[in-house]
């Protein structure tokens, strides 16, 4: 390559460096304009199927861009780097493993200032309609049983809590995103899973999966719920995810609330109609803020002791 | 279900074309388009896509030397070489009817081993995973000079490694309290510094080469001929990559890597530019394509990012692939859209082949400069993003004096390494805690 082209190859890469960095420039108005909406979980899970129902309703709100962070470390980078406004959804596990210390590079506080929403979801102890196996087994085998879950964080504490409480002894195995766990117990990986509502509906339907307990204290029909045959803190909780607003005023954050509000009263929006597909999902915008609130953080606090 | 498809196979040739841009950054341009789709029509776009963007992906990889998609990385090293040596209509035309024969093949494999699909999944364990990476890691370092290739893949382990743990997802390594490196080392810089840049210096340093072949040869008989010559490296290449192709989270990029490693290793005498490793490579990615849908249609599981997106906007409209979903409309339809996205790529092939005699007549000093420049850019415009702009550069330009050293290599093995990393890493950890080993 000669001086010339690499003189304007250089000055070609200056300016367009120049204009990107310029379109990302905070946006000083008093209404929420531009929403960027991140994605904090793997491409394949759940929680991206959530945010984008969310991108394509929120778009008829405001201007909106979905972000793949793909990672709770790289949402949280971006979010500092982000000085627009921004919507987030993070694990609530994060929170669990950053309040006990062990997640450092996923150090973000959940306050009343920055919290949105949040899903409280009681999941579902699930086996493969093949395996044999169901809560009899679990309860009084003496057998080890190889126990999946795809909750980011330190799960694997919940689960050694569930093995110290039945009489069969369960190895954690983490996956990456809920549909991997859920291949992994089709094809025999693994014996038992924990899994969200929406997977359960989907390979229920097709007859592959067989629900063992749910996080319910209620239950949930036949299936009963954990906290009758394993009394410990958690087994009646479920788990939290929430859903965040930042780098935006306490106005723009109620704009947001109120445009979320209209899509789930909305039967026709996408992420209503996910959440309507899914099982075991409790929406938080159904109670009011400050109930919300406390109940999200004490469900995130409770998997702490 | 026509149009879709026309759709989704143009917009597919488009993508290729594009380093960086691929299926899933298609269906996120697409997503509101996509959202008025009915299930099947959506359907249709994604096979046309997807089976348009492995074949478009090659032919920027043969003329430019730069991969479309991940997929098309041996197509970089073989084809780009052939481009050089003045068979790049042959590079070309070999690619485009060797998947054609690939996803023929395919369809009649599909159709053979129907009664028995549902047992294809079992061999997809996380142990079965990790013994296929291994094993191709293991034949694409055996298939040059050992020490180096080692060497290269350790490299490729470590900067992989950089950022935060993929399976605990706590801990970091190499991250010195920087936010960007928590979020681990990007794959474009990684790309374009250590492959794209040693691929476009080796092809420079080939001498002015004879373009006797691009302009006489202009026959469809002798392209026929070239590739019935290489029939075998495209039946291996279409078991292996149907195989592969059904591998989570690596589906089409393992199916083309696993068949260019075994081809390399099973031919005497290689030599870069070979056209078996690229027909077998090339079959291999488009037989991937059709067999890593099998999944989703059949068990309602997405293997790949775009699956999973195509997977949310039906679950959205209340259709969930999946048993209680498929029948043989879906399956014939799949079938009927691949087979016109293969006869579109392969008409489309034989006009291009015949103006690649006059791409080749570029100054090649000036056609480097653009491609690199043209990247440049994208690597910008990617890093930008995520607001990682002056992230993405740093890390190219720090990444430039390997590229010098690595300048003469073969770099396939560290970039297959270096993407496979996360997954490799997960599947290692995994396996103490599936034997019950703590």
């Amino acid at each position: 390559m000669n001086k010339k082209t690499i003189a304007i190859a250089g000055a070609i890469l200056i300016a367009v460096v120049a204009l990107f960095i310029g379109f990302n420039k905070k946006q000083d108005t008093a209404s929420l304009n531009k929403l960027y909406v991140v994605n904090t979980g793997s491409l394949t899970g759940t929680f991206n199927a959530i945010q984008n129902a969310y991108t394509s309703d929120l778009a008829n709100h405001f201007d909106v861009e979905l972000v793949q962070a793909k990672g709770c470390a790289k949402g949280k980078a971006i979010l500092e780097k982000l000085e627009s406004p921004a919507f987030m959804i993070w694990e609530g596990y994060n929170l669990v493993g950053y309040k006990s210390g062990k997640n450092p590079e996923c150090a973000l506080d959940i306050t009343s200032d920055n919290f949105v929403r949040a899903d409280w979801k009681y999941n579902y102890i699930v086996t493969s309609s093949t395996s044999g196996l169901g809560l009899d087994e679990l309860q009084n085998s003496d057998s080890t049983f190889k126990f999946g879950y795809a909750i980011v964080g330190p799960f694997d504490l919940w689960v050694n809590e569930l093995s110290s409480n039945v009489a069969s002894t369960l190895q954690p195995v983490a996956y990456e995103s809920s549909g991997a766990a859920s291949l992994a117990l089709i094809n025999g990986e693994i014996d038992y899973l924990v899994v969200n509502g929406k997977q359960v509906a989907n390979f229920s339907a097709q007859g592959k999966i067989n629900k063992v307990a749910t996080f319910n204290p209620e239950g949930d029909g036949d299936t009963p719920a954990i906290k009758s045959f394993a009394d410990f803190t958690g087994a009646d909780k479920g788990v939290v995810e929430f859903f965040i607003f930042a780098n935006g005023s306490a106005s723009q954050k109620q704009e947001l609330i109120d445009a979320l509000n209209s899509i789930h009263q909305d039967q026709n929006a996408n992420a209503t109609k996910w959440y309507n597909s899914a099982m075991g999902f409790v929406n938080s915008l159904n109670f009011d803020p400050d109930t919300a609130f406390s109940r999200s953080m004490s469900i995130a606090e409770s998997h702490l002791q | 279900m026509l149009v879709s498809a026309v759709i989704g196979i143009s917009i597919g040739i488009i993508a290729g074309l594009i380093p960086g841009f691929g299926i899933f950054t298609s269906l996120i341009v697409l997503y509101p388009f996509l959202l008025k789709l009915d299930p099947l029509n959506l359907l249709c776009l994604y096979v046309g896509l997807a089976s348009a963007t492995q074949f478009s992906g090659s032919v920027s990889a043969i003329i430019y030397g730069v991969p479309g998609e991940q997929s098309s990385m041996p197509a970089v090293t073989e084809g780009h070489k052939l481009f050089r040596m003045g068979q790049g209509d042959l590079a070309i035309s070999g690619s485009a009817i060797g998947s054609f024969f690939g996803s023929f093949i395919t369809v009649a494999f599909v159709f053979a081993l129907f009664p028995y699909i549902e047992n294809v999944m079992y061999l997809f364990s996380s142990l079965a995973q990790l013994i296929i990476l291994l094993l191709v890691t293991i034949f694409l370092i055996l298939s040059g000079n050992i020490i180096k290739n080692t060497l290269m893949c350790l490299f490729a382990y470590f900067l992989g490694a950089i950022g935060t743990h993929s399976y605990l997802h706590e801990g970091t390594f190499m991250t010195f309290g920087n936010a960007d490196l928590t979020t681990g080392i990007p794959m474009f810089p990684v790309v374009l510094a250590l492959f794209v840049v040693p691929q476009l210096y080796q092809a420079s340093s080939i001498g002015k080469h004879t373009q006797k072949v691009a302009q006489d040869s202009f026959r469809v008989l002798v392209h026929f001929k070239n590739f019935i010559r290489h029939w075998s490296s495209a039946l291996r290449g279409t078991v292996l990559g149907f195989f592969a192709g059904m591998c989570p989270g690596l589906s089409t990029t393992l199916s083309s890597t696993l068949s260019y490693a075994v081809e390399k290793k099973l031919e005497k005498g290689y030599q870069q530019g070979s056209m078996k490793c690229l027909i077998a490579s090339e079959t291999a990615n488009n037989s991937g394509s059709f067999s890593m849908l099998i999944p989703l249609l059949i068990f309602g599981i997405p293997i790949v990012p775009s699956e999973a997106l195509l997977y949310d906007i039906n679950a959205s409209k209340g259709f969930v692939f999946g048993s209680t979903t498929f029948d043989m409309t879906i399956f014939y339809t799949v079938v009927f859209v691949l087979m016109l996205a293969n006869c579109v790529s392969l008409i489309m092939c034989w006009p291009f082949a015949k103006y690649i005699a006059h791409i080749n007549r570029v100054d090649k000093r000036l056609m480097n400069s653009i491609v690199l420049l043209i990247l440049a850019m994208v690597m910008v415009y990617i890093g930008s993003y995520t607001w990682q702009a002056w992230y993405y550069i740093i890390v190219f330009l720090t990444l430039l004096p390997f590229a010098y050293l690595l300048r003469n290599q073969n770099t396939l093995p560290l970039i297959f390494v270096f993407l496979v990393q996360d997954r490799l890493e997960t599947l290692i950890y995994r396996m103490p805690m599936l034997f019950g080993i703590n």
